[in-house]
């Protein structure tokens, strides 16, 4: 090998070293889709590719297709790289399996499924134009939305306060795992400010219905059936479902000043980055996830 | 030559890294800053200022996830959930304030949000 040869074979092993120093970190933490912005009681993640649970902490990365799982009167918001929202309520399992977000166009495509419990979606930034194809999967309903607000429950829980509600009754046929109660909650026809209006489509046994008012709900009993709605949610089931997403510190929300504990610990080398320049498209594999309680370490309550 | 290309190749990929870490330094300052109640409302305000009404909603609600206690956060969610036209959701937040003490001044903003609207009930004085 000549001295040339040599000093370019010497070059390219530095531009490589100095490359995988700076690209490892960004396939390391490529998955990053947000942060874990607020924690209540019992929250553990599921990680998709070691299958270890391990508990939330806050301001940690959420990643790809990890799941979230929650405990009873437990609580995580989820802070997205486009600012969306996501609140995930108490006894819940989700994941976030597809997040494209170009900052430059304004344009997002996000997908989150939602197999058991309650959650809320609120959209970024931007609410006036349209946000692409960004939806919340549940068993047995797709949710495309419209730059707006709006929650769901899926489970024992849809079931018990849909079948309370005049308009689905108690007669209706409707599993446990699967049942799906969607309520859109805003932005209004009367909304202020320069926030416009939004709306949400529920597509269930090959129908889809349009929600564009605030309180009006779709009720999808079953794999295959029809949604039933959208009818006007009751200031009970509305009341039931907020305390699946309570807030507050009523004993009945699990919380209370005493026995509310919330996870401040600081994830110390949780330097993660996302890729975001350009376009991040991070797309996961659609997976039947598993909805069990899991099976080892036991939890500390506040992860301190 | 091979060492150039490479080189050249590495530096976009720093860039990305460097903008990607903003944006999730972002996200983390906006999480830090509603740990505590007034930094959360100020951080709140400021959303509000800028026409981001539902960004403003999210910052109170990781506000009361973690001081489910805080009246002037619940107020001026309740207030934001009226500007967005949700009166049904403002109400049954402010249904939860029953028996807490509710400055005239933050009632005056809630009422500016959702007009005329009824006023928790306040604590109830203790029996000499």
């Amino acid at each position: 090998m000549s001295k040339r040869a040599f000093r370019a074979a010497g070059r390219s092993a530095a531009a490589l070293a100095a490359m995988s120093m700076t690209a490892s970190p960004v396939l390391a933490q490529a998955n990053a889709v947000g942060v874990n912005a607020a924690i209540r009681n019992k929250v553990e993640i599921r990680s998709s590719a070691s299958r270890q649970v391990r508990p939330a902490v806050l301001r940690a990365r959420v990643i790809l297709n990890d799941e979230v799982r929650t405990g009873p009167a437990s609580q995580l918001q989820i802070l997205l790289l486009d600012r969306t929202t996501f609140t995930v309520g108490a006894n819940a399992r989700v994941a976030v399996d597809r997040f494209v977000y170009d900052p430059a166009r304004n344009s997002r495509s996000t997908s989150v499924s939602v197999t058991k419990g309650a959650f809320r979606f609120m959209s970024g930034r931007n609410l006036r134009k349209p946000a692409g194809s960004v939806q919340v999967r549940t068993p047995v309903a797709t949710i495309g939305i419209r730059g707006t607000i709006f929650e769901g429950v899926v489970g024992e829980d849809a079931m018990r306060i849909a079948k309370a509600e005049p308009a689905v009754g108690k007669k209706v046929k409707a599993k446990k795992e699967e049942a799906s109660l969607i309520v859109l909650r805003g932005p209004g026809p009367r909304t202020q400010g320069d926030t416009s209006r939004g709306a949400i489509d529920v597509t269930a046994g090959g129908q889809a219905v349009t929600i564009d008012g605030p309180g009006l709900a779709v009720f999808v009993p079953r794999e295959g059936a029809a949604p039933i709605g959208p009818f006007r949610l009751s200031a009970a089931g509305l009341q039931a479902l907020q305390a699946l997403l309570r807030t507050t510190a009523e004993p009945g929300g699990g919380g209370g000043k005493k026995s509310h504990k919330t996870r401040n610990t600081l994830l110390g080398v949780a330097g993660g980055v996302a890729v975001i320049g350009g376009a991040a498209i991070l797309g996961g594999k659609k997976k039947k996830r598993p909805t069990q309680q899991p099976q080892s370490q036991p939890q500390k309550p506040n992860g301190r | 030559m091979t060492g150039r290309l490479l080189t050249l190749l590495a530096l976009p990929a720093a860039a990305l890294l460097s903008t990607a870490a903003s944006a999730q330094d972002d996200l983390d300052s906006l999480a830090a800053a509603t740990e505590q109640v007034d930094s959360g409302m100020g951080l709140a305000r400021q959303q509000i200022a800028a026409s981001d009404l539902p960004g403003a909603l999210g910052a109170l609600e990781r506000v009361l996830l973690s001081h489910p206690e805080a009246v002037a956060p619940r107020l001026l969610y309740a207030s934001l959930l009226c500007r967005l036209d949700d009166r049904q959701g403002a109400e049954l937040e402010l249904g939860l304030l029953a028996g807490t003490q509710i400055s005239d001044a933050d009632w005056a903003g809630v009422q500016a949000a959702c007009g005329a609207v009824e006023r928790p009930a306040p604590p109830r004085r203790k029996k000499k």
